[in-house]
């Protein structure tokens, strides 16, 4: 854990969410992984569009994405050809929230590392995001 | 009370019952720590009268219907007229949500709660409506919309609740009830509105919240015009007895702004209601509804010097708790809710809507829903609890929690009362989200138990999900299978259908009348006048949420439109 915790080094988590409202898990979640020694960037409630230009002028290394309303599926999708139009599409993403069952499967296939729902605990969440951070940071020290 | 002897007598047996308890605890070690309520009130293992030191029965209770209301706002309870059955509702577009709502009235629930309205400040063809259309609640767009959702609803006799405080919305309901020729004083209904520190001077002039009291006050006098919702501040992870004062501060907010406006007190506070939980911890949620109702009984005779009874009456309408819902083994949300339920109704509720068990994991399908529905009716036809009026009243345990929530909130109000008006509500969201977060943080550690994520798993029960189990979320551990497997989807034929509804409204609606309305609607906004009136006119010429939002947000600089509020800034979900 220690190296996680070097400035230079630290993880850049950008969190967004799909609606403005019912955001108690999703405030939880940031500071779940600021306590982890990670820098998270709230976006607050964010279009796909809007998602890939933060992640790319904030040089992020791993998205969330809150979901609760809308249709993941759908957002998902618009994501990630967004993170692809800006040449972004190595940056993990990893889905929270209310999400259906069936929608779970065809998530990952897109390419979702990984997907959140309720009673997932914080350290575990942090312990994936650590786990499945993008290349540039995974090879430690350089 | 007691006498000097009886008293004496009593402390004596205390002190005898107290050095029993000792000893057991000395047997038993560390493993019998002292539980404490969420308002961090230590529980002893029994009370007596000596934990309600100078109680006096009339002062502190009184009868049911009777001034403090400790003991509920009717003299008769739930004999004379049973809690509305008001489950949340709002599904696709407003054709599926008035087949769903005609099934649940069919079903014997006896109050209508839409939610979803109004949420979007946009139309259904705009891109930020892919994936949104029906889910969460109902879409409206127009008038047309709503005639459709509520049609064959006979909203005479079943009252509404509209979940959030969309204007547009709210009208389009008013403008249904005037063209079946309803007259609007008679029209009883909710909206879900209280007032945020927006606008200009103490009256806080453009302010849309205080707009929409002032308009009810005074054409839809049985609308209850304010519905201080703390109840989802409360799902945050705030206490029972953060969330009384949380709720009485916004209340008292609104009845500040409207006085600075020259209203009576008595001429509103009759219509303000409150949007409450009920959580996990049984006999601190009873007490809860209890001394609520007593401290805001006291606040508005001996502080606003209302002298309308009803005016001290705090009427409320409980969600069942939604946050201590798990996604895991979900048929034991069942267990739950009826346990929330049932709390609500030893504090007197006046409606309710209970969670359904699969709100963990989508919008409540009509099966859950039905389900819901069937608890509310087993506790109001089966369990015998309503045929006393405030069963718990009495109660040492009780009393006392009673008595220690209400000081603990008065503490927290007189506190809120010191800040501004926007520092107070940043204060009541920075409380809520760390409430938040020491909630998670007892879950994660295993300090705070919830049955079937951190103890009592059944993992050795496969779900017969075929996702993968690396990260170990959403797939595992469902070991009390879901009967019914069915989760309620959003279709996306419902945007489809929506778009070509709307279309078709926009060329058949008379242009000119839109016009009209538009320009009405920007001279009020601009003039800082009472909004609703203009919005009703446009509703009524079936221009859009979209619309009406937009035509408001072009006269002006973004900064001055955010800096005045109200339902411009209305994403959706945000109240």
């Amino acid at each position: 854990m220690g190296q996680q915790n070097l400035d230079s080094q630290r993880l850049r988590f950008l969190l967004a969410c799909d609606t403005s409202g019912h955001t108690a898990g999703y405030y939880v979640v940031a500071q779940g992984l600021r306590d982890a020694g990670m820098e998270v960037i709230t976006l607050g409630h964010s279009e796909p569009a809007g998602v890939a230009d933060a992640a790319l002028q904030e040089d992020i290394d791993f998205i969330g994405y809150r979901i609760s309303d809308r249709d993941a599926v759908t957002l998902i999708s618009s994501l990630i050809a967004a993170m692809e139009e800006r040449g972004m599409s190595q940056v993990p993403i990893v889905v929270g929230g209310i999400i259906r069952r069936e929608a779970v499967p065809v998530l990952k296939k897109m390419g979702v590392t990984g997907v959140f729902g309720p009673g997932s605990r914080i350290p575990d969440i942090a312990d994936f995001v650590y786990a499945n951070r993008s290349e540039r940071h995974s090879g430690g020290s350089s | 009370m007691l006498n000097k002897d009886a008293l004496k007598a009593l402390d004596d047996a205390r002190l005898e019952y107290e050095k029993k308890v000792a000893d057991v605890l000395a047997r038993y070690g560390s493993s019998t720590e002292t539980p404490t309520t969420t308002s961090e009130i230590p529980l002893k293992s029994a009370y007596t009268p000596a934990d309600l030191e100078g109680f006096d029965y009339l002062r502190d209770l009184g009868f049911p219907g009777e001034y403090p209301y400790t003991r509920g706002v009717a003299p008769l309870g739930y004999r004379t007229r049973a809690w509305t059955v008001r489950q949340v509702m709002g599904v696709g577009t407003a054709e599926e949500t008035n087949q769903r709502l005609k099934y649940l009235i069919k079903q014997g629930q006896t109050g209508i709660s839409l939610t979803g309205m109004g949420y979007a400040p946009f139309d259904s063809s705009d891109p930020r409506a892919e994936g949104l259309v029906g889910a969460g609640g109902v879409w409206i767009d127009t008038l047309a919309d709503m005639e459709t959702a509520l049609e064959g609803v006979d909203i005479e006799r079943i009252s509404i609740n509209q979940t959030g405080n969309s204007i547009p919305a709210f009208c389009m309901i008013i403008a249904v009830a005037q063209k079946r020729g309803i007259e609007l004083s008679q029209l009883r209904g909710t909206i879900q509105n209280y007032v945020l520190p927006w606008g200009d001077g103490p009256e806080l002039r453009g302010n849309h919240y205080v707009d929409i009291v002032q308009y009810c006050a005074r054409n839809l006098p049985r609308w209850n015009h304010t519905s201080v919702s703390v109840r989802n501040t409360r799902e945050a992870g705030i206490s029972a007895a953060q969330e009384m004062a949380f709720g009485v501060f916004q209340g008292v907010y609104t009845i500040n702004a409207l006085l600075a406006r020259g209203e009576h007190i008595d001429s509103f506070a009759p219509r303000i209601s409150f949007f409450l939980n009920s959580e996990n911890q049984f006999l601190e949620e009873v007490a809860k509804f209890r001394a609520m109702r007593r401290m805001w009984a006291r606040l508005l005779r001996e502080r606003y010097g209302a002298k309308e009874p009803r005016s001290w009456q705090l009427r409320f309408h409980v969600q069942t708790s939604g946050v201590s819902l798990t996604a895991q083994q979900p048929l034991t949300n069942v267990v739950r809710a009826t346990i929330h339920a049932l709390a609500a109704v030893m504090g007197g509720a006046q409606s309710m809507s209970v969670n359904a068990f699969d709100e963990a994991m989508a919008t409540p399908t009509a099966f859950s829903q039905t389900l819901s529905l069937r608890t509310q009716q087993i506790i109001a036809f089966e369990s015998g609890v309503t045929s006393v009026v405030d069963p718990l009243g009495g109660a040492y345990s009780i009393e006392f929690l009673t008595n220690q929530l209400e000081e603990k909130a008065n503490e927290i109000l007189a506190e809120l009362e010191t800040k501004e008006g926007s520092e107070a509500f940043e204060y009541i969201s920075r409380e809520s989200h760390e409430a938040a977060y020491r909630r998670q943080k007892a879950i994660d550690s295993g300090q705070q138990v919830v049955v079937g994520v951190n103890r009592f798993r059944s993992e050795d029960q496969a779900d017969g999900q075929a996702a993968d189990q690396e990260d170990g979320q959403l797939d595992d551990n469902v070991g009390l299978p879901m009967i019914h497997e069915e989760v309620l989807k959003v279709d996306p034929a419902w945007r489809t259908k929506q778009i070509e509804r709307l279309e078709r409204v926009k060329k058949e609606r008379d242009g000119s009348a839109v016009e009209a309305a538009k320009d009405r609607l920007v001279a009020a906004y601009l003039a800082r006048e009472n909004i609703l009136e203009p919005t009703l006119q446009a509703a009524k010429a079936y221009m859009s949420v979209g619309e009406i939002v937009q035509t408001l947000a072009q006269t002006g600089d973004p900064v001055e439109l955010r800096r005045r509020g109200g339902f411009i800034l209305r994403l959706y979900g945000s109240s």
